[in-house]
């Protein structure tokens, strides 16, 4: 006989820990957790700076620390966790498929899935980045894995592309474990990252960031030798006669992270080409019923706090799923990005009278905003906010009370 | 007078501050809340920062431990206290907060395990 | 001593090794890079053409032809995946049309099967073809391969069979004395009675060691090229090709053996042999070709670009022959376009050539090297359990996107080639070859190279020497506490 589970989780980030426990939390009685790495807590474990945990613990946290509180709440409870087993498919009838060396290939069958397995970085071919294949050229976030749990540097003078937080932070970190970084160079007029990683990764160490720059070219035998940057204008194109060369080893790039999601494309969910996430609904349920996604494979969050938040609301709707068969599918209406949002989550919202929190993102940093919530033409909920910067993922909890079985709700800011 | 401007990094917000040294007293401008108005009197009269690094560890899973200040440190002594961070080679097993060096570079700050590291 | 020595471990050197290897004879191939099947043979459109497109009565249009048909049989011997997609020449205005026209009388002339096919037809089988389509050229045999692969087949076969491989041998020298080459390396001497120079696209210089007179020049071509994730299947089924101009055969579309689409190549004249840069505008250039031909091509999904140099020669068909004032010393230079699809016949070529100056006996204990289990994870349940049973290590994916185990790497750098780097891995059975271009598994590969091997993990290369991907280990000040 197959194995059988209510609820299974792929990925034991923060996301998958977070909705193992909001499932099992809230009635699922079996529930499996299927990590493919040697332990549980995916990328936080190399994430070993400060800042996480302040919504969620109330305290600030490293990465790895906050791993270790999420580790110790599944502790007490009776979830069961495979790690170094790789979850190969899934199908529509919800088998999951996974393997690892002890159990081999299993087939398990589950009431509900919950894809929660992270997102991997854009590289330089996503970016067309001129010049040859060279050693010395990779992600930001393999550069932090390779010094924070292998204990290597991969080179000592460093250029790094990108001023999103994990480029920033790998800065500092090159920097105080002996590296020098040359600089940060970013092709929008204003940075990715968080502020404070700007302080304190980069002005701290006095470490320039290049603001509307890119990369002309790279060169060197197999080794990286050499980086020009160029400034560009408005539309991105680069000017004349303004290159800058950097004797450099390494170059490090931070420009963007993907949601993962084969596993699902793989069963024809239904996609969001923006957030390269599933569309879902306020329950996190995908176009298929009885799966879920959360985290950063459905869209890439800036803080870890939203993620566990997110991911405990859709393990705790897999689990109302399962125990109720909560197959609601009246009073759906459909959520809609408008001026000047890039995308919005959920995507669908089921009318009733519990909250809902609206997730987006803006398209470019705004002073003095006003956020709308629309139903058709007419404004539902106002919101006033002094700053908004596309770095930083807003998070808006409304009582879906005020909505009415009507037009498609859409999300728009304007300046004021 | 005394004028500067920054970041505040209190919260995600990123208010710009500005501080300024009148008559002996600082006044912060520019916060949104109370915490900026002791962040930006702080980074001007004693800026601290939290260390985050590794130490080298044996017998784990992986060859290093993820360690951090217990408290905010001076901003002077960051490079002090990766010296001594460095020196350090540690066997597991360790438990998240254990004392890795107490009273780094003679403050009152210790490092400590940002998690366990089981022995294997 | 030696009875031959092949220079170069390209799709052309392999080839020979594999067919020299069933005789009873020493044989010793020789690469300067430290990894097999590093040059022109890794970077390319990995397409075994039809035929019709070289001048009847080359040797381009000759070998082409035979090396399509020899294609089927070598594949199936030493299982290396291969298939016969078809493809499909695009002709988009008057002038293509006529173009077109005349390349399926020459198809006909070089004995290829083709078809032309009008609008309809074409826009069924290739939906995303674009409704400005006039006229197409069908030819069924066109099939598509990964080149190294069938590479590390054919040596891994050879040196099973007896055939020695020093890879990081560079030559510098080769003299001739009596009858006697004695081939000089960067660390050895050897001797032999046979050099088979398949070394590329540095060919030339090759020769230029034994003799002043080389009648040809060397003119390194550069080709860039896009390759878009798996699971855009329905973007095509077959090799797309546009009419080709006396540039050559211009900027195709292709789906790889692993279910990849490649898009280009461009066409640059470079200096230097080693010049494998991408350009934004000749990445530019690919786009806007593909853009006149197709609808709905997926850039979304691309993953990765890369440049490749084709060794065209003044001479524009390929150089198969003894040199005239250096008897034993055969040449085989300008193997470009269609090279790949020639390989075996060349091959073949050559082995004949050398049979005609004697006969070579036969090994009594020739057997062809089985390979290990590949693709674990497309395998039947029943069949993974049972491997998984017999080693673990079959269990353990490495490499997410392609899934790609323990138990496959350590296969490859324990078998007869001796893999030493994550490039030579990731050619062998693909971990970083997919969406995260080794972002995830390049970690893991690095730890089982330095275990596997003994080495520190600072050692491990990304392909040659010099491209170490760790630099120092942190920590070092040393003390206990």
């Amino acid at each position: 006989m197959m194995n059988q589970y209510d609820v299974v989780v792929i990925g034991g980030g923060a996301g998958g820990m977070s909705s193992a426990l909001g499932a099992y939390q809230n009635g699922a009685k079996k529930v499996l957790l299927v990590e493919r790495d040697i332990e549980l807590g995916g990328i936080l474990q190399q994430c070993i700076h400060n800042g996480f945990g302040l919504h969620h613990y109330k305290e600030e946290l490293t990465g790895p620390a906050y791993a270790e509180r999420l580790k110790q709440e599944l502790m007490d409870t009776e979830i069961d966790i495979k790690l170094q087993t790789t979850v190969l498919k899934i199908t529509k009838d919800k088998e999951v498929h996974m393997m690892n060396e002890k159990d081999g290939y299993q087939v398990i069958q589950a009431k509900a899935i919950i894809a929660s397995n992270g997102c991997r970085e854009r590289t330089r071919h996503q970016i067309d980045i001129p010049g040859k294949r060279l050693s010395g050229i990779m992600t930001a976030g393999l550069a932090q894995r390779y010094l924070n749990i292998d204990g290597y540097l991969v080179g000592k003078k460093v250029l790094i592309l990108g001023s999103g937080d994990i480029g920033l932070i790998m800065a500092r970190r090159m920097t105080l474990e002996g590296a020098k970084v040359l600089g940060v160079a970013e092709i929008m007029p204003y940075s990715n990252g968080l502020n404070r990683n700007i302080v304190q990764c980069l002005h701290d160490y006095d470490i320039p960031l290049y603001l509307s720059h890119t990369i002309a070219k790279v060169s060197g035998n197999d080794r990286l030798e050499q980086v020009t940057l160029s400034e560009v204008d408005e539309k991105f194109q680069m000017k004349e006669g303004t290159n800058k060369t950097f004797e450099v080893d390494t170059l490090l790039l931070s420009v963007g992270l993907i949601p993962d999601n084969k596993l699902l494309t793989d069963i024809s969910v239904k996609m969001n080409p923006i957030t390269n996430g599933a569309y879902v609904n306020d329950k996190y349920q995908t176009n298929i019923e009885g799966i879920f996604a959360c985290g950063n494979s459905l869209h890439v969050h800036d803080l870890v706090d939203y993620v566990s938040e997110e991911s405990y609301e859709a393990g705790k709707n897999a689990a109302n799923y399962v125990l109720h068969q909560n197959k609601v599918k009246q009073n759906i209406i459909n959520v809609k990005s408008s001026d000047h949002i890039h995308y919005v989550i959920p995507n669908q919202i089921m009318l009733d009278n519990k909250n809902v929190a609206f997730k987006f993102r803006v398209t470019k940093p705004m002073e003095k905003a006003l956020i709308m919530i629309k139903q058709g033409n007419k404004i539902v909920i106002e919101i006033k906010k002094r700053h908004l910067l596309p770095a930083e993922m807003e998070n808006v909890k409304v009582n879906k009370k005020v909505f009415k079985y009507d037009d498609d709700i859409s999300i728009e800011v304007k300046g004021v | 007078m005394f004028k500067k401007e920054m970041t505040c990094i209190v919260c995600p917000r990123g208010c710009i501050l500005t501080v300024t040294k009148k008559d002996g007293d600082y006044q912060v401008e520019g916060n949104l809340c109370k915490r900026g108005i002791n962040y930006g009197i702080k980074e001007v009269i004693n800026p601290v920062r939290q260390v985050t690094s590794t130490v080298k560890i044996e017998d784990s899973i992986h060859p290093r431990l993820p360690v951090v200040t217990d408290k905010e440190i001076s901003k002077d002594l960051i490079f002090e206290v990766m010296d001594e961070i460095n020196k350090v080679t540690l066997k597991a097993p360790i438990h998240y907060r254990d004392i890795i060096i107490k009273n780094i570079c003679g403050t009152d700050v210790n490092i400590i395990a940002s998690r366990s590291m089981d022995h294997i | 001593m030696y009875d031959v020595i092949i220079i170069g471990s390209g799709i052309t050197g392999a080839f020979i090794a594999h067919f020299l290897a069933k005789y009873d004879i020493k044989v010793l191939v020789l690469e300067k890079d430290v990894e097999v099947s590093d040059g022109v043979t890794k970077a390319n459109s990995a397409i075994i053409h039809s035929g019709y497109d070289p001048k009847p009565n080359s040797l381009k249009a000759k070998l082409n032809v035979l090396g399509n048909k020899m294609y089927g049989d070598i594949t199936k011997e030493l299982n290396v995946n291969f298939k016969r997609i078809g493809s499909y020449t695009l002709a988009f205005d008057k002038e293509e049309e006529v173009q077109l026209k005349k390349l399926y009388q020459q198809g006909n002339k070089n004995k290829v099967e083709t078809y032309l096919l009008g609008k309809k037809e074409l826009r069924a089988k290739e939906p995303n073809i674009k409704e400005t389509v006039r006229l197409g050229l069908y030819a069924p045999t066109t099939g598509i391969i990964a080149p190294w692969e069938i590479v590390y087949a054919l040596l891994e076969n050879a040196i099973y069979n007896g055939v020695e491989l020093k890879t990081n041998h560079e030559v510098i020298d080769i003299k001739k004395e009596k009858n006697i080459f004695c081939v000089k390396t960067k660390e050895n001497t050897y001797y032999t009675r046979y050099v088979i120079n398949a070394s590329g696209l540095f060919a030339h210089k090759i020769t230029q060691m034994v003799t002043n007179d080389v009648d040809y020049e060397m003119r390194y071509t550069r080709g860039q090229y896009y390759v878009i994730d798996r699971g855009y299947d329905d973007y095509v089924n077959s090799v797309i090709y546009p009419t080709p101009t006396n540039k050559g055969k211009g900027v195709l579309i292709v789906p790889t053996i692993h279910g990849n689409i490649l898009l280009g190549p461009t066409s640059e004249i470079v200096d230097n042999p080693n010049d494998t840069e991408v350009t934004k505008d000749g990445l530019h250039y690919i786009k806007e070709h593909i853009d006149y031909m197709m609808n709905h091509t997926p850039y979304k999904g691309i993953i990765r670009s890369f440049s490749g140099i084709r060794p065209k020669t003044s001479r524009e068909d390929f150089i198969i022959e003894e040199l005239k004032d250096v008897k034993h010393f055969i040449q085989v230079a300008g193997i470009e376009s269609p090279g790949l699809a020639s390989a075996p016949a060349i091959a073949k070529m050559v082995e004949d050539s050398l049979l005609k100056k004697e006969q070579l006996p036969m090994k009594s204990d020739y057997r062809v090297y089985k390979q290990k289990n590949l693709k674990i994870s497309e395998k039947p349940i029943d069949e993974i359990n049972r491997l998984i049973k017999q080693n673990p290590k079959y269990g353990k994916i490495i490499c997410r996107c392609e899934s790609i185990t323990e138990g496959e790497i350590i296969d490859a750098i324990k078998g007869p080639l001796g893999i030493k780097t994550v490039d030579g891995i990731k050619r062998k059975v693909r971990p970083g070859s997919g969406r995260c271009q080794g972002g995830f598994c390049q970690p893991l590969i690095i730890e089982i190279l330095a275990r596997e091997l003994k080495v520190r993990k600072t050692d491990i290369l990304l392909n040659n020497v010099g491209s170490n991907i760790l630099i120092v280990e942190t920590k070092q000040s040393g003390g206990e506490k």
